[in-house]
């Protein structure tokens, strides 16, 4: 029969009602119940509402082919869900540094006009953009 | 004697101080050079002949007057376009930056300016530093001098190609997550990545900020220490860079292994590394244990998981750096826009290459709300045990030897639909770029076809001086390359 199954974090929910994060991928098949959930893809309107966050637009044939890419690498990606984390700090940074504090002074900086001279567009000292309201 | 671009930068350096030849006379040997080899290799985006030129005539006055004299003065290098010059392109092979023109030099440009070395153009690299072949740049690919067919590697790609074809004397890479030790290794020359924090981000542009590091790529071990010299060193313009002493790098170039220990991880050797890459990398290890080195084994557990954090750390990092690129203050901007969110989808729609757009669409994703937990704190948190791997292992050894990538170079177009198999032949180089450690790409050989093997070496934070004391004798038991590609 087939079910509704929603996509919950990297886990799925299972035909029981539970939540699997212990997936493997080639059968899709639960590690611990060996529930048969179907493997939820990031699917078109997610790409595209990604797509819109981050800025860009695609056509529709570059988003098929793109969603099969990503499928693959966010498939591969998941292999970190073996690792219970639980009880691990994240690594923001890879040296123990705390913070680089300075004297908050003026210093010379660049004049306007080098600050300006690479923009597509400006005018009196700013840039230019299109109207927003 | 040899040609002028046959030589090391430390044998330019004798020769310019004994006034045998001039930098204006080096500086033409190596344009003549790019010149008749570069339209095979393409490893330059841009050659700044007139400013070399210039630059020349100038160390060559400070050679005159043997005042304010370094071993780089008077030395052409080239340098990785993702790296600010100030008053020449800095495209980082995009098109979105096809036109900037940076007002401000990186601080790693400051500091090869004060030891008076030319610059003879900017080098050839994947989009935004983003690959592993230089195939992702947006101008053209750039073939390995060893073979034409062959990827050079990447994202330096340029900047190991151009040291490999004698067309310019060394240069500057960034490796994010092996973009200088893979291209060294493929183009049999040294490559080094230093400590995060050890040489100054200030003027190269943002891939993944966490990651990323400037270093070296040149002939031989004792020219990967002068540069190391030179670019190294705290910068109050980069809250990353760390408020530390910079060693004399060259004070490490010192026969004999007596008191080291090397580690073999067991971890690297696994199905699916090619087998003359395996049998060569072993056989640099019995050399270094020839020179005095106890070898041990030692376990770097979380390794097969170094390349899935990788690629949520990676790109969420660079979603956000890239977020900059909007038309608005420089680069590309798109025409024939209805309004604002129009102006900025079709300016970075246009401006982006795919492999790029992959990225940052990863990125996003992973950040976005819902999954943040799922993915980069869970990423972030395997970083954590990927760095206690490392110190674990370090106290059992002072540094790690491993193969650099699992092939040798690959053609061309090999991978170049696949990007999940791409991805993976970062597989070796990866952890020390998640771990912040230092890491170096030393020519250990070649194999039946003639293409380049590299070494990899790893070491504790800092522990440059441990990664070229070892790269130096390696150097010294196998003898240095004499053997260059024939373009």
């Amino acid at each position: 029969m087939e079910r509704e199954i929603s996509h919950v974090l990297l886990g799925f929910i299972l035909p029981c009602g539970k939540l699997c994060k212990n997936i493997i991928l080639q059968d899709t098949k639960c590690n611990l119940c060996q529930g048969d959930s179907t493997f939820v893809k990031i699917t078109t309107s997610e790409i595209e509402h990604v797509a819109h966050l981050t800025r860009l637009s695609f056509d529709p044939s570059g988003i098929e082919s793109f969603s099969r890419q990503l499928n693959d690498i966010l498939g591969y990606i998941s292999k970190l869900e073996e690792l219970d984390t639980s009880q691990v700090e994240p690594t923001t940074h890879a040296l123990e540094l705390t913070n680089a504090f300075r004297k908050d002074e003026v210093k010379p900086s660049l004049p306007v006009e080098k600050t300006l001279s690479n923009a597509p567009e400006q005018e009196g000292g700013g840039f230019v953009v299109p109207k927003i309201i | 004697m040899p040609s002028l671009i046959d030589l090391s930068i430390h044998e330019l350096h004798d020769l310019l101080i004994k006034r045998e030849v001039s930098a204006v006379e080096v500086t033409r040997a190596y344009l003549d050079r790019i010149g008749e080899v570069d339209p095979k290799i393409r490893a330059y985006l841009i050659v700044t002949a007139d400013q070399a030129l210039t630059q020349a005539e100038e160390a060559d006055r400070r050679l005159k007057k043997a005042d304010d004299v370094t071993p780089l003065t008077g030395i052409p290098l080239g340098i990785k376009d993702v790296i600010c010059t100030r008053g020449v392109r800095t495209t980082c092979a995009s098109k979105i930056l096809e036109n900037f023109v940076p007002p401000y030099n990186a601080t790693v440009m400051e500091r090869l300016e004060a030891h008076g070395a030319v610059m003879l153009g900017k080098l050839n690299m994947d989009e935004f530093a983003m690959g592993s072949s230089t195939e992702n740049s947006a101008y053209h690919p750039t073939h390995n001098p060893w073979d034409l067919e062959r990827i050079p590697g990447g994202s330096s790609g340029g900047s190991a190609a151009s040291v490999a074809a004698r067309a310019c004397a060394g240069s500057l890479g960034s490796d994010t997550g092996g973009s200088i030790r893979q291209p060294a290794s493929h183009c049999g020359v040294v490559g080094l990545k230093p400590t995060y924090g050890t040489v100054s981000r200030f003027g190269l542009v943002a891939f993944a900020s966490s990651l990323d590091q400037i270093g070296p790529i040149s002939r031989d071990v004792t020219d990967c220490a002068l540069l190391l010299n030179s670019i190294s060193g705290h910068d109050a313009r980069d809250s990353t860079s760390v408020p530390r002493d910079v060693p004399d790098y060259t004070g490490s170039l010192i026969p004999g292994l007596k008191n080291y220990t090397l580690g073999i991880p067991k971890e690297y050797f696994i199905p699916g590394l090619d087998p003359e890459v395996e049998k060569t990398v072993k056989q640099a290890v019995s050399s270094l244990e020839s020179q005095g080195a106890k070898v041990v084994e030692v376990s770097l557990p979380h390794t097969e998981y170094a390349v899935a954090t990788y690629y949520i750390v990676a790109p969420a990092e660079a979603s956000s750096n890239l977020s900059r690129y909007d038309g608005v203050k420089y680069g590309l901007r798109a025409s024939n826009y209805k309004n604002l969110m129009d102006m900025y989808k079709k300016t970075r729609s246009q401006g982006f290459g795919p492999e790029v757009k992959r990225r940052v669409m990863i990125g996003t994703y992973s950040l976005s709300a819902g999954y943040y937990d799922a993915y980069y704190k869970k990423a972030s948190q395997v970083r954590t045990l990927i760095t206690r791997d490392f110190k674990k292992a370090f106290e059992q050894c002072d540094v790690i030897t491993a193969p650099v990538a699992p092939t040798t170079a690959f053609k061309l177009g090999e991978k170049a639909d696949d990007p999940l198999q791409m991805y993976l032949s970062d597989i070796f180089t990866i952890p020390v770029n998640l771990a912040g450690i230092p890491g170096i790409s030393v020519p250990c050989g070649l194999n039946s076809s003639g293409l380049p093997i590299g070494l990899q070496l790893m070491a504790g934070h800092f522990e440059e001086t441990k990664l070229l004391t070892v790269a130096y004798n390696l150097e010294l038991a196998l003898g240095r390359c004499e053997k260059w590609p024939i373009l």
